[in-house]
């Protein structure tokens, strides 16, 4: 009998600590971008999302269309890489709206159910608003709301259009649904990568660049007056300082000591620029 | 006007007055009272269009000072040839790395520029000083330079404490982790220094047995109306950085009279009203086509790195900001003799009718 109840609470702890696969993870070619899906007030469109992630619609779809401050919106089969297989196009079936309490704001991402946006696409084009839009609360279901990666959705509307029509549409390399804990996981973990990849290549560049400056200087160190040698140094040092910022600027958002110490060096560099002229003496 | 008064002021009270700060704190207090929340709108626009005729040719006034004149580029060499690669090599690398370049780029420039307003209050705070015989030593001097320093790092440690993320032309940068101790540490410092400064005027005052002249002091009491009246007032903070243009086209409109003055043909060295006004608006005019090609051509000559014009619009600009943040540190040293002859002296003494004005 103890054994039973034991088993019982066992299952019941875990039906709820386990978490639900409601965020659909994007991997763009300029980052992650994270959706945490409507499932309670729009589920029919929640297992549309997951039949059509499973099938691999949204892989290499691309998000084309845009206006400033206002949506970015997935583009058709089209403008994808590759055309749908038919599997892949047999499972695109039109979606009644399911309207909900929520309001079409920024970070909604909606989906139209009219035959218009049908015609346009299909009803696995979603668009997601970069500012509110009251007129889509009685239009549009609204199937989830971005958490992460509007940075690069901002950046992206920002772009020179014409016609709505981006230059350089946002691919999508490839999409899952997976649970909050995973995603911000692959979220943090494709930011720190980028970031060190990013970082290494500009202090690699920075590396040869005060290589480059060394070898001139050695080569010159007998016509070049002392002063102009130790200004150039100091040159050199203010670009180590700049790259050292650079790289311990991310850990001043979490860290207070790294914060102050990162002021009090920027504090003392603004000084020493000042004086570069003056190191001449 | 007495010699003692002539010797102060650059033009005359009521002109210095306004130009250092005067302007400013009345317009600070005239907001405080009268200014409604649905008006900022309207003040933020009229700071937008000073921009073209105060902040741009600010910026202008500082290069057009530096490559004038040949002899002005070969006393500073690394300023006037190197210091443009440096910012234009750290330009393209916020434009190539947008998302680890650039973030620290924009932050560097945010704490840069209140860092650029502060040393010019001080280096006003000790033209005038020394105009008005008011020696300082080097704990005074120490005591001044934090009292007007602190304010801006307070108000800076106060914005990082929020810890949210900010957006600049597209590209996101984030707060630093500040604890709160550090801002009320850096007001506590702020306050004890100002005591320090106004024990320190007193105590001049009581020696001499005359009073200090308010116009010593003007430029660090405006210094703390720009960073803690701002940061109380939003619209009023974006009227500050026209406040300190116009501080600064004050000065080197100075400084360029002088020098033309010295070249001029005649023997007194004294420019007449016609040639004063013509040169000044002959510069003006210069620095205003100057600083509208800086800020409105310029950036637009850049490459994008595949991001977006208005993204690579905001670094370029930070750029040329930074530029002149770089060679206004160095082109106005009072160490220099150059600018200590132009910075002591009083415009009657190279312009005719600066004594006229005097009597206004």
């Amino acid at each position: 009998m103890k054994l039973l109840i034991l088993l019982f609470f066992t299952s019941f702890t875990f039906t709820f600590s386990a978490q639900m696969e409601d965020h659909l993870v994007l991997k763009t070619n300029q980052g992650v971008i994270i959706i945490e899906l409507n499932t309670e007030e729009a589920p029919n469109h929640f297992a549309q999302i997951t039949k059509l992630v499973e099938l691999g619609i949204y892989n290499g779809l691309s998000f084309n269309y845009a206006t400033k401050d206002y949506y970015v919106q997935l583009g058709s089969e089209s403008e994808r890489k590759h055309l749908f297989y038919p599997s892949q196009k047999k499972a695109i079936t039109p979606m009644a709206n399911e309207f909900s309490q929520f309001k079409h704001l920024r970070r909604a991402v909606t989906m139209p159910s009219d035959p218009e946006a049908e015609k346009k696409g299909g009803s696995f084009v979603f668009t997601i608003l970069l500012d509110q839009i009251e007129d889509l609360d009685s239009k549009q279901t609204i199937i989830g709301f971005v958490t992460h990666g509007m940075d690069i959705l901002d950046q992206l509307s920002a772009q020179e259009v014409q016609d709505d029509i981006l230059k350089t549409p946002l691919i999508i390399e490839s999409s899952a649904l997976r649970t909050k804990d995973h995603a911000l996981n692959e979220y943090f973990s494709h930011e720190d990568s980028f970031f060190y990849k990013d970082i290494s290549i500009f202090n690699a560049s920075l590396f040869i660049f005060i290589l480059l400056i060394q070898l001139v200087l050695y080569n010159i160190k007998d016509k070049l007056d002392m002063a102009y040698m130790s200004a150039i140094n100091l040159i050199i040092f203010l670009c180590c300082v700049f790259s050292l910022l650079v790289y311990l600027y991310p850990m001043a958002r979490e860290n207070s000591m790294v914060a102050l110490g990162i002021v009090l060096l920027l504090l003392q560099s603004f000084k020493m620029m000042s004086s570069l002229e003056y190191s001449r003496g | 006007m007495n010699s003692t008064t002539k010797d102060l002021y650059f033009v005359n009270p009521l002109i210095d007055f306004l130009f250092i700060g005067g302007l400013s704190i009345i317009t600070f207090i005239l907001m405080m009272i009268f200014l409604q929340d649905q008006e900022y709108a309207m003040i933020l626009t009229v700071a937008a269009a000073l921009t073209w005729i105060c902040n741009n040719p600010h910026f202008a006034a500082t290069t057009y000072r530096l490559y004038k004149t040949k002899e002005n580029m070969m006393q500073f060499p690394f300023t006037s040839f190197v210091v443009p690669f440096i910012v234009l090599a750290a330009t393209y690398a916020a434009l190539g790395f947008p998302k680890t370049v650039a973030p620290f780029f924009i932050k560097f420039y945010f704490i840069w520029s209140p860092f650029h307003f502060s040393g010019q209050s001080f280096g006003v705070s000790m033209v005038y000083a020394k105009r008005a015989g008011y020696q300082l030593n080097n704990f005074q001097r120490q005591c001044l330079k934090v009292f007007i320093y602190s304010s801006f790092i307070a108000i800076l440690l106060k914005l990082d404490m929020a810890l949210a993320n900010s957006d600049y032309h597209g590209f996101e940068y984030y707060a630093f982790n500040i604890p709160s101790w550090a801002y009320y540490t850096m007001m506590g410092i702020m306050t004890v220094s100002g005591v320090l400064v106004l024990f320190h005027a007193a105590q001049w005052s009581r020696k001499n047995k005359k009073r200090l002249p308010l116009i010593v002091l003007l430029p660090a009491i405006t210094h703390i109306v720009w960073f803690i009246g701002g940061e109380r007032h939003v619209a009023f903070d974006g009227l500050v950085p026209f406040f300190h243009s116009a501080q600064y086209l004050f000065i080197a409109w100075a400084m360029q009279t002088k020098d033309i003055a010295e070249k001029s043909q005649s023997e007194s060295k004294k420019l007449s009203r016609k040639d004063t006004l013509f040169h000044t608006a002959k510069w003006f005019l210069v620095n205003c086509f100057v600083g509208a090609f800086m800020f409105e051509i310029l950036p637009y000559l850049f490459p994008k790195f595949g991001g977006s014009a208005y993204g690579a619009f905001g670094i370029v600009i930070i750029g040329v900001q930074i530029h002149h943040f770089f060679v206004d540190g160095v082109i106005w040293k009072l160490k220099s003799q150059q600018n200590k002859s132009a910075l002591f002296i009083n415009s009657s003494d190279y312009l005719d009718f600066s004594q006229q004005g005097a009597r206004l």
